[in-house]
């Protein structure tokens, strides 16, 4: 058997909590497996469990009062929404969306499977589905904006090569990039 | 004409690691009835052992090795092995623990795919998991007799892959296969064009495949958990 190990299971939300991890156990209950896999980590295990979420995870969820170690490195310029339960520590990039009620984060979790941007899905596990059925593979960086607010993200990105990657792959989208921000409209 | 006709083909596997004797009766008994060969393991040891040999579609593993004989080799160095090694087995975690947060946190951190069936449920519910899982129907396949049938041709796909592709794709979990069976995967792909199928393989890149259907790419299994 010529295997090198598995490295990561898909999508995924990664939730950054202490005990008693409720967050992940609610997430994991009501977020299907077909929209993203949820993983846990405790702020000690963050590098860890993020080098098990290639290439990056797709979302980060948060529950702590302090900013987890290294957390800001991580997430540097890609393109992952970020959201918090309680107020969002200070030095966190980006406008992470914070939730006071722990059950309407869910909630807004549950619904990322609805997602749908000028009829651009998501694809099961990973990729994404175009209007006319197309499958997109390997495009971790629309499916990271596709999970954006309204305003986009903070992110980093080679714009040119995702319009590329847009237009390779028939997404009737483009990218809109504003002082460092960055979101997916239609074309 | 069935691909399997003419064929000896070999039963899909599934691993069992219980050290409790009568629940393992139990469990192989439910195995064979849904044409599984059980790989019977009473220790860690054992069952890293048939991982060398076999490669099990499915595996059910209780947490708790009190009764089992001496070992070296723990639970998580089994959850390991099948999470980095065996990306076409689906792992049930068959454990009184099973429905603490905790324990499962522990499990999720070695193999993050496993799901969880709790003993005080009684083996019933085990029992009756196993018999949906391996009656799992996805577009135009079923999963019957171990094996993979295109319902309107008739026609069996005999290899194994076929059926870890459609557990997999009613489970939400994409299949990482080695070379050999990336293969296999790539005849069913030729199969499923010959028989009409309105199933495809995707692959992810990176060994990673699943099956969507034909039109309802946008539409998969309700809760990952509750499907099969």
């Amino acid at each position: 058997m010529t295997v090198a190990g598995r490295r990561d299971v898909g999508r995924t939300i990664l939730v950054i909590e202490e005990e008693p991890y409720y967050l992940w156990a609610a997430l994991s209950a009501r977020v299907d497996r077909g929209t993203a896999y949820v993983r846990s980590s405790t702020p000690d295990q963050l590098r860890a469990v993020w080098t098990g979420c290639r290439p990056w995870p797709w979302l980060v969820v948060g529950a702590t009062r302090s900013l987890p170690e290294g957390l800001p490195q991580l997430l540097g310029g890609h393109p992952i929404p970020v959201y918090w339960h309680g107020p969002a520590p200070a030095g966190l990039p980006g406008r992470p969306r914070s939730f006071g009620d722990w059950q309407q984060l869910v909630s807004a979790l549950e619904g990322l499977r609805d997602l749908s941007v000028n009829g651009v899905r998501l694809l099961r596990n990973r990729g994404l589905v175009a209007p006319d059925g197309g499958f997109a593979t390997g495009v971790p960086e629309i499916e990271g904006l596709l999970a954006a607010p309204e305003d986009g993200l903070a992110a980093v990105l080679d714009v040119d090569r995702v319009r590329r990657q847009l237009e390779i792959n028939h997404l009737p989208l483009d990218v809109a990039s504003e002082d460092g921000w960055v979101r997916l409209v239609a074309r | 004409m069935g691909e399997a006709r003419g064929q000896v083909r070999a039963p899909c596997q599934a691993l069992v690691l219980e050290d409790d004797p009568e629940q393992m009766a139990t469990i192989t008994r439910a195995m064979r009835e849904v044409h599984l060969e059980a790989l019977p393991c009473r220790t860690p040891d054992q069952a890293l052992n048939k991982l060398v040999f076999y490669q099990p579609v499915l595996a059910v593993l209780d947490l708790d090795m009190s009764l089992a004989p001496d070992h070296s080799s723990s639970v998580d160095d089994v959850l390991l092995r099948l999470y980095q090694y065996f990306g076409g087995c689906f792992v049930l975690v068959y454990s009184v623990r099973s429905d603490d947060i905790l324990e499962r946190k522990k499990v999720e951190a070695v193999h993050p795919l496993a799901m969880f069936v709790s003993k005080q449920d009684g083996v019933d519910q085990l029992v009756d998991r196993i018999r949906r899982l391996m009656g799992v129907r996805f577009g135009d396949l079923v999963v019957r007799q171990g094996m993979t049938f295109h319902e309107p041709s008739g026609d069996v796909y005999p290899h194994r892959i076929g059926v870890s592709l459609i557990l997999g794709a009613t489970l939400n979990q994409e299949v990482v296969l080695d070379d050999t069976d990336a293969k296999a995967a790539r005849r069913m792909k030729a199969w499923l064009d010959r028989v009409g199928s309105s199933v495809r393989i995707v692959d992810h890149g990176r060994r990673c495949y699943a099956l969507h259907v034909v039109d309802q790419s946008d539409r998969w299994a309700n809760g990952g958990r509750a499907m099969a």
